[in-house]
C-alpha cells in the first residue's frame, strides 16, 4: 500500500527497493523516477530518448508492471520494488532473453535494448507455455522504439527465448576450430554489455562537479535580435553562467565548416546567433546550472526580443530572391543558392527533340531525417592549469572532431581529446559538430565539467534533417524502350546551411551525379541547386542523395515503360549496363557486381506470377494490392576533396606479451558490429583464435588517426588498414616462431592461434612467440630477422579506386566503390483512407564479400524500415512562418514495431578486385531504394484508378489526395 | 525535459485531496498524459495532489444490477482483463486494447484519460457512446457528490467542465442486450487516433459518438435516430451516414496529419465498416 504524505511538499523522503538493494533518499518532488534510478542508484540501462514516453528506452517494472520511467515521478514510486535490466541480469552469464538477443543480432546500437528487454520479459512472463504469434509480440513491444533493427529480429528472438525458433548467428564457441572466421554469421560480441544495460554512451559518466546545459533557442524564424534580457534568470537558483551568442563571441571563432566543396558559399556562422537568427531553435544564450533540471528553469527566464524579418519557408520563393532582398539569409552572398552545380554531355537537346517519347516528371520529398535514439549528449571539461580539452561525445567522427574543436577554440589539437564510447545510432546525424561548441565553449569558461542533453524537441525541431528536394525529371526514349537521354533539375532545401553546420549538401550534388544509375546512358545534363531556407540545417542521412538519385531514374523509368507499354522490367533489361567495369557519363566508375543477376532473382523470389494472380483476386474484391522492383547501386567509400572524407583510414595490430590482440580502428562504433565483423578479420589473416582479438575504437588519444563512420567504408577502409598492420605483424609472429621452432619460415603455417610446420611435431603458440619477443630471450634474437621488434604495427589504407584526377567536364571517381543489388515491395492500398500497408519488401544485394551476414542483414533490415517510416510517417513539417510542426517522436511519426513488414535479405558476392579482403562496404541499401518501390507498388495497386505516385510522402492524407484527384480526373485512368 | 518546481501531495482519502484542490493544484492519478505535458513544460502546476493513497478512492470497476461503476484509480489494464466488461460491453473492451501500450495501459487511468479531454482519446469517444456520467466533488462542498453527464462535461479542446472538482467514478448504465464497437483510424496501429468511432446498438439504442473531427467527440444524433429504426444496413442508413457531418457546426483539430474533410471522411469510412458488420451480424443472428 502507498504511504500516505499529507503534507504539500517540494521535496520529500523516498524508499525504494532497487533490484533487491534498499535506497532511501531525499528528493525534489519532480524528480523523475529515470533520473533517481541513474543518479541515487548509480544504473545505467533505464535511459532517456524522449520527452513524452514514446520511445520506452526507460522501462523499467514497478512492483511486477513495466512502467516508463520517465513518466512516472520517484515519489511516486515511494515503497515500490523496482526491477531493471540490471536487475534480470544473472550474477554469472545472461538470462535466456537476453541471450536470444544476442543470438538473433536483435540489437545494433543497443540504447533502446534495455528498455526493450524490460517489454519482452514481461510479455513473455505474462504469456507463461501459451502459444503466442507475432501479433502478440507487436502488442506487447508497441510502447518500445528500436531505430537499427527494424525490429524483426527482435520479434525473431523471442521466438528463439521460448524454443519456438532457431537462433540466426552463432557463438564464437560453436566455431570449428581453425574454421575460417570471415562470412561466418557470429553473434556479436559488444552485445553482452548491451543487453545487460552497460555500454559506454555519453550520459553513463559524470562526476559530482558536473555543471548542466540548457540552451535558450529562438522561436523565430528569421528575426532580429534587439534585447536578451538575463538577469531574472541569473537570480535563478542553482544558476552558475549565462551568456549569450554576443557575448560569446569573443571567446570562440565560426563553426568549422565539415566541407569547403569548390563553389559552395559558406555563411562563417557561430553556433550561438550574434544579432540575427535564421532557424526556429538556433542557439541563443546557453545557461548552465548545477542540474539539468534548474538549468531548464532559468533557460525559460531568459527573455528575447526579437524583430521579424521576411521568413523563407519555400525553397521555390528563396531561391529566387536576388542581391537586396530582405529574405536573405545571408545578405553577402546576395542569393539564397548555396551551391548551383551543372553538368552536361552529349547533345542533349537534340536526343530530346528527335526522341520518339518524353518523360517529363516532377518528384518531390518531404524532410524527414535520421533520429537515432540517443540525440547528441556532450559532456566537455577543460583543464585551465594543463590546457587541455576532454570531450565525450556521440559522434561518428572522433579524429575530425578533435580538428574541429582545435579550430574553433584555437587550442592545439595535441591538448584535445575527444572519447565517443557506444554511440545510439548515427545514420549520417552525427558528422557534424555545431551545437556541441556551445557545450565545449561553457566548459572552457567554466573549467568546470559541463553536460549537455539534447532533449527529443530540441532534435525534432532544430537538428539534422534531410531530403526535402523537388527534382524535375525529363527522358527521351526510343520506341523499343531504349533510354537516350536524361535531364535532372534538382532543388534541395539546405534548411539555413547544408556543409558548414552540417553536410547535406552533397547528397542533391550526388543525387545530380548518380541520376543516371546503373544504365546505359550517354546523353545526360543535371542543375542541382541547394537553396537556403530559414530551417534548421541540412545534414547527411544513409543514403546520401543516392536514395534521390534511384527515386529519379527508377521512377522516370516506370512512367516510361507505362507509356510505351512495355513491361518495367523489360525495360530495365533493355537498358541495364552490360560491361564491368562501367563508367557512368557522369565520371564513377563501377567495377563490378552482378545487377542483373540481382534483379532476375529478386523477380523469381517475388514469384510475379502469383503475385499478379492474387493482385487480380484481391481487385475482384475490391482490395487494392501493388508490386513494384527496382534496381539500386550504393556507392560506397566516398572520399571528397575539402573535407575529412579522405581516402585513408588506420588501425594499429598489437599483440601484447601474452599473445592477446589488440586492434585499434579509427572507425567509429555506431552500432554496426565492428567489434565483432574485425576481430574475425583480424583472426583470419593473423591466425590466431577469434577470443584472443579485442577491438578498440573512439580514444583520439589512444587509436591512430582516423576520418569516421560514413559513406558505407568500414569493411572496405577499416578493414584494409586492418589487414596491412595485421600482415605486417603476422610476418614478424613467423619469423619469432621460426626461431622458436628452429623451422624455415617459410615453412609455417598459423591457424588457431599455434605456429607450427606441416609434418613437424613441434608448435609454438601467440603466446610463447610474444613473450620470446618481448622479455625472454628477447626480440634482438627472437625477431633479429623480423623488420622490427615489436609485435606491433600501424598502417594504413588507401582505396585503389578513389581517384580525383578531375577531367576536363570536371568528373572524377570520389566513390571507390558500388555494391548494389535489386529492392521490391508488395502494399495494400485502402483506397477509402489512403493507408499504405506494407506487405512485404525483398531486397537482393551483392556488397562483395560479407564479413558477418548476419550483421549485413540486419543493417539492411534496419534501412529498410527506417525508410518505411521516412515515407509513410516521419516529417518534418514546417508552416509558412518557418516554425516546425512536431515536437515529439510521435508527432514526427517514428516507426514502431507495427511499421516494420516482413523482410526478405539475400545476398550476392562479386568480391571486390580492389580489396584485399573482397569487401565493398554495406549499410546504406535499405535506405536507397525502399521509397522507390513502395511508391512504384502504389503506384501499381492504384493503376485502375489512374494515380501517379511522383512524391515520396505516403501519408495516408496524401494518398487519399492523389485518390481522390485522380477520380476528379477520370481522363487519366488507363 | 523535467518538469517545472512543484509542491507534492498524496492524502490519504478524498476529502484530503479536495483540501488541497485550489488553482495551480492538478490532481495526479497514472499520470501519462500529464507527465508529457510537464516534460513538455506545456503545463507547470503548482501542486500536484497524488491520489495514489486516497484509500476511499475507488480502484476497482463494479458490475452492479442497474450500472457499472469504473473508479478513479481504475486502469486501462483493468479495462482490458476485465471479464465483465468484454463480455456486456465489448466496444469498452476494445477501446482499452488499442489504448497506446502496455506501460501506458499499466499506469494510466481511465478517470485520467477522460479528464485529459482530448477529442480523439479512446476513453472520451466510447465513454460519449456508453450514457455516462461522471461522479464528482467541489472542494467548496465537500459533503455532496454531483453527477455530470457525458453529453455535459466537454467544453472545448482538451477543456471539461469539471471546474475544480475532483471525478470520483464513472457510472454507465448496464447495457445487457447492446452491442457495440469501438474504432480508431491512427497512422501506426496503437497510435493517436486521427479519427475514432463508437457506436451502441440495442432495441430501440443506438449511440454514435466520433472523435477526431471537432474540439470534443461528437455524438450523430441524426444518423442516431434512422440506425434505432433500421435493423438492417439500409439505404436510409448510407444516406444519413452519408450526411452525417452536414449540419453540423464543427471545429477542426488543426495537425499535419490530414484536413477536416478527409477525418470526417476517415470517421465515415469507419462508421460504414462497424455498421455493415453489426447489422449484417444482427441480421445473421
Amino acid at each position: 500500500m502507498v504511504k500516505p504524505f499529507d503534507i504539500e511538499s517540494h521535496s520529500l523522503p523516498v524508499t525504494m527497493q532497487i533490484n533487491g538493494v534498499t535506497i532511501t533518499r531525499t528528493v525534489e518532488a519532480r524528480t523523475l523516477l529515470t533520473d533517481f534510478l541513474r543518479l541515487e542508484a548509480g544504473l545505467t540501462g533505464p535511459r532517456f530518448a524522449c520527452e513524452e514516453g514514446a520511445c520506452g528506452a526507460c522501462t523499467v517494472e514497478v512492483d511486477g508492471e513495466i512502467v516508463k520511467s520517465c513518466l512516472m515521478l520517484a515519489v511516486q514510486a515511494d515503497g515500490s520494488e523496482i526491477t531493471t535490466v540490471e536487475g534480470i541480469t544473472p550474477a554469472v552469464g545472461l538470462s535466456t532473453l537476453q541471450q536470444a538477443f544476442v543470438h538473433c543480432h536483435a540489437l545494433q546500437c543497443g540504447y533502446c535494448t534495455a528498455g526493450m528487454l524490460m517489454s519482452a520479459r514481461d510479455f513473455l512472463n505474462k504469456q507463461g507455455e501459451r502459444e503466442f504469434s507475432d501479433e502478440d509480440s507487436r502488442q506487447a513491444l508497441t510502447g518500445n522504439l528500436c531505430r537499427c533493427t527494424g525490429y524483426n529480429n527482435i520479434l525473431h528472438a523471442l521466438k528463439v527465448a521460448t524454443g519456438r525458433a532457431q537462433p540466426l548467428a552463432i557463438l564464437e564457441e560453436q566455431l570449428e576450430p581453425g574454421a575460417k572466421k570471415i562470412g561466418q554469421p557470429i553473434a556479436r560480441r559488444e552485445d553482452r554489455r548491451l543487453v545487460t544495460g552497460g555500454g559506454h554512451y555519453v550520459d553513463n559518466f559524470s562526476t559530482p562537479q558536473d555543471l548542466h546545459l540548457a540552451i535558450v533557442r529562438s522561436t523565430r524564424a528569421h528575426a532580429r535580435i534587439i534585447n536578451i534580457a538575463t538577469e531574472q534568470a541569473r537570480r535563478a537558483p542553482g544558476v552558475v553562467r549565462i551568456m549569450t551568442g554576443a557575448e560569446a563571441q569573443a571567446h570562440w571563432k565560426p563553426i568549422a565548416p565539415t566541407m569547403e566543396l569548390p563553389g559552395v558559399l559558406m555563411p562563417r556562422a557561430y553556433a550561438m546567433a550574434l544579432d540575427k537568427v535564421i532557424f526556429y531553435g538556433e542557439p541563443v544564450a546557453w545557461v548552465a546550472a548545477d542540474t539539468p533540471a534548474k538549468a531548464e528553469d532559468a533557460a525559460r527566464l531568459v527573455e528575447v526580443t526579437y524583430e521579424d524579418l521576411p521568413v523563407n519557408a519555400d525553397m521555390r520563393a528563396a531561391a529566387e530572391a536576388g542581391a537586396g532582398d530582405p529574405g536573405l539569409l545571408y545578405p553577402a552572398w546576395q542569393s539564397n543558392v548555396q551551391r548551383d552545380f551543372q553538368f552536361s554531355i552529349g547533345d542533349v537537346d537534340e536526343v530530346f527533340a528527335a526522341a520518339d517519347l518524353v518523360v517529363d516528371e516532377v518528384i518531390t520529398s518531404h524532410r524527414y531525417g535520421a533520429m537515432p535514439l540517443e540525440t547528441r549528449v556532450t559532456y566537455a571539461t577543460y583543464n585551465p592549469h594543463e590546457n587541455t580539452l576532454v570531450v565525450r561525445a556521440s559522434t561518428q567522427l572522433p579524429h575530425p572532431m578533435r580538428m574541429f574543436l582545435s579550430q574553433v577554440f584555437g587550442l592545439p589539437e595535441s591538448r584535445v581529446q575527444v572519447l565517443a564510447g557506444d554511440v545510439g545510432g548515427g545514420f549520417g546525424a552525427k558528422l557534424s559538430v555545431d551545437t556541441e561548441l556551445v557545450v565545449v565553449l561553457a566548459a572552457i569558461i567554466l573549467g568546470r565539467p559541463v553536460k549537455w542533453f539534447e532533449t527529443r524537441t530540441e532534435w525534432i525541431t532544430a537538428g539534422p534533417a534531410a531530403r526535402d528536394f523537388q527534382t524535375r525529371v525529363r527522358a527521351a526514349f526510343k520506341r523499343d524502350g531504349t533510354l537516350l537521354a536524361l535531364e535532372t533539375d534538382v532543388l534541395a532545401d539546405m534548411g539555413c546551411d547544408g556543409t558548414e553546420r552540417a553536410c547535406g549538401l552533397g547528397m542533391p550534388l550526388n543525387s545530380g551525379v548518380y541520376a543516371p544509375g546503373p544504365y546505359l546512358l550517354d546523353t545526360y545534363r543535371t542543375r542541382v541547386r541547394c537553396v537556403v531556407t530559414n530551417k534548421a540545417p541540412y545534414n547527411a542521412y544513409r543514403g546520401y542523395g543516392k536514395d534521390l538519385a534511384n527515386l529519379y531514374i527508377e521512377r522516370i523509368l516506370d512512367q516510361g515503360a507505362a507509356r510505351l507499354g512495355i513491361d518495367l522490367l523489360d525495360l530495365r533489361r533493355r537498358n541495364l549496363l552490360t560491361r564491368y567495369p562501367h563508367r557512368l557519363c557522369t565520371g564513377p566508375i563501377i567495377e563490378n557486381g552482378s545487377l542483373r543477376e540481382a534483379l532476375e532473382l529478386i523477380v523469381k523470389k517475388m514469384d510475379l506470377p502469383r503475385l499478379r494472380a492474387e493482385q487480380e483476386a484481391a481487385r475482384r474484391e475490391g482490395r487494392y494490392l501493388g508490386f513494384s522492383v527496382a534496381a539500386y547501386i550504393e556507392p560506397a567509400g566516398g572520399a571528397f576533396p575539402g573535407s575529412y572524407l579522405q581516402n585513408a583510414e588506420s588501425a594499429t595490430v598489437r599483440i601484447a606479451a601474452d599473445g592477446s590482440v589488440h586492434v585499434m580502428t579509427g572507425i567509429q562504433s555506431i552500432g554496426q558490429g565492428i567489434e565483432t565483423a574485425y576481430a574475425q578479420v583480424t583472426a583470419d589473416v593473423l591466425g590466431c583464435k577469434l577470443e584472443d582479438v579485442r577491438i578498440s575504437w573512439g580514444d583520439t588519444t589512444a587509436i591512430p588517426f582516423g576520418c569516421g563512420s560514413y559513406s558505407s567504408r568500414g569493411a572496405m577502409y577499416a578493414v584494409g588498414a586492418i589487414v596491412n598492420a595485421a600482415e605486417v605483424v603476422r610476418a614478424r609472429v613467423v619469423a619469432g616462431a621460426a626461431v622458436l621452432l628452429q623451422s624455415p619460415a617459410e615453412e609455417l603455417k598459423i591457424e588457431n592461434g599455434e605456429i607450427f610446420r606441416p609434418g613437424w611435431d613441434s608448435r609454438c603458440t601467440f603466446a610463447e612467440v610474444a613473450h620470446g619477443a618481448y622479455f625472454s630471450p628477447g626480440a634482438e634474437i627472437v625477431l633479429a630477422k623480423a623488420d622490427a621488434p615489436i609485435l606491433e604495427s600501424t598502417n594504413i589504407y588507401r582505396h585503389p579506386q578513389v581517384s580525383w584526377n578531375f577531367d576536363e567536364l570536371g568528373r572524377a571517381q570520389l566513390y571507390p566503390s558500388h555494391p548494389g543489388g535489386a529492392a521490391a515491395a508488395l502494399v495494400e492500398v485502402d483506397i477509402e483512407t489512403g493507408r499504405v500497408d506494407v506487405k512485404k519488401i525483398w531486397m537482393v544485394s551483392d556488397h562483395g564479400v560479407v564479413l558477418n551476414p548476419v550483421i549485413l542483414s540486419g543493417q539492411t533490415k534496419g534501412a529498410v524500415v527506417q525508410q518505411i517510416g521516412g515515407t509513410l510517417y516521419e516529417n518534418f513539417h514546417y508552416n509558412a512562418h518557418g516554425i516546425p510542426q512536431a515536437r515529439t517522436l510521435k508527432e514526427y511519426g517514428m516507426p514502431t514495431v507495427w511499421a516494420a513488414p516482413e523482410i526478405d535479405v539475400f545476398h550476392l558476392e562479386t568480391p571486390s578486385p580492389a580489396t584485399k579482403i573482397g569487401a565493398k562496404g554495406a549499410g546504406e541499401d535499405g535506405c536507397i531504394a525502399t521509397s522507390t518501390v513502395l511508391m512504384g507498388a502504389v503506384e501499381n495497386a492504384l493503376r485502375p484508378l489512374g494515380v501517379k505516385v511522383m512524391d515520396s510522402t505516403l501519408s495516408p492524407a496524401h494518398v487519399m489526395e492523389l485518390i481522390q484527384r485522380a477520380q476528379e480526373n477520370p481522363a487519366a485512368r488507363s | 525535459m523535467r518538469p517545472n518546481a512543484f509542491a507534492y501531495s498524496r492524502p490519504t482519502s478524498i476529502a484530503g485531496i479536495l483540501s488541497q484542490m485550489r488553482d495551480g493544484a492538478v490532481p495526479l492519478a497514472g499520470g501519462q498524459s500529464l507527465m508529457q505535458a510537464m516534460r513538455l513544460r506545456l503545463t507547470e502546476p503548482s501542486l500536484l495532489v497524488d491520489l495514489a493513497a486516497a484509500s476511499d478512492l475507488p480502484a476497482t470497476i463494479e458490475l452492479h444490477p442497474e450500472q457499472l461503476t469504473i473508479g478513479a484509480k481504475v486502469t486501462h489494464r483493468m479495462m482490458v482483463e476485465h471479464v465483465g466488461i468484454a463480455h456486456e460491453f465489448p466496444w469498452l473492451n476494445e477501446a482499452a486494447r488499442a489504448l497506446g501500450d502496455v506501460q501506458v495501459r499499466n499506469r494510466g487511468t481511465v478517470v485520467g484519460n477522460l479528464c485529459w479531454a482530448d477529442p480523439r482519446a479512446n476513453w472520451c469517444v466510447a465513454l460519449a457512446a456508453s450514457r455516462a456520467t461522471i461522479r464528482c466533488r467541489d472542494p467548496l462542498h465537500p459533503e455532496q457528490t454531483e453527477s455530470l453527464a457525458i453529453e455535459d462535461f466537454f467544453t472545448g479542446f482538451r477543456c471539461h467542465a469539471l471546474n475544480g472538482r475532483l471525478a470520483l467514478a464513472i457510472d454507465l448504465p448496464r447495457a445487457p442486450r447492446c452491442r457495440g464497437v469501438y474504432r480508431e483510424f491512427s497512422r501506426q496501429r496503437q497510435d493517436l487516433a486521427l479519427a475514432n468511432i463508437c457506436i451502441v446498438l440495442g432495441a430501440g439504442v443506438a449511440r454514435v459518438a466520433v472523435g477526431g473531427v471537432h474540439h470534443s467527440p461528437v455524438r450523430l444524433h441524426a444518423l442516431e435516430e434512422v440506425l434505432r429504426v433500421e435493423t438492417r444496413f439500409t439505404a436510409a442508413v448510407e444516406h444519413a451516414l452519408e450526411a452525417a457531418f452536414k449540419d453540423l457546426n464543427l471545429a477542426a483539430i488543426p495537425d499535419d496529419y490530414g484536413s477536416a474533410a478527409y477525418k470526417q471522411q476517415l470517421a465515415k469510412v469507419q462508421l460504414r465498416r462497424a455498421l455493415q458488420s453489426l447489422l449484417n451480424e444482427a441480421e445473421r443472428g
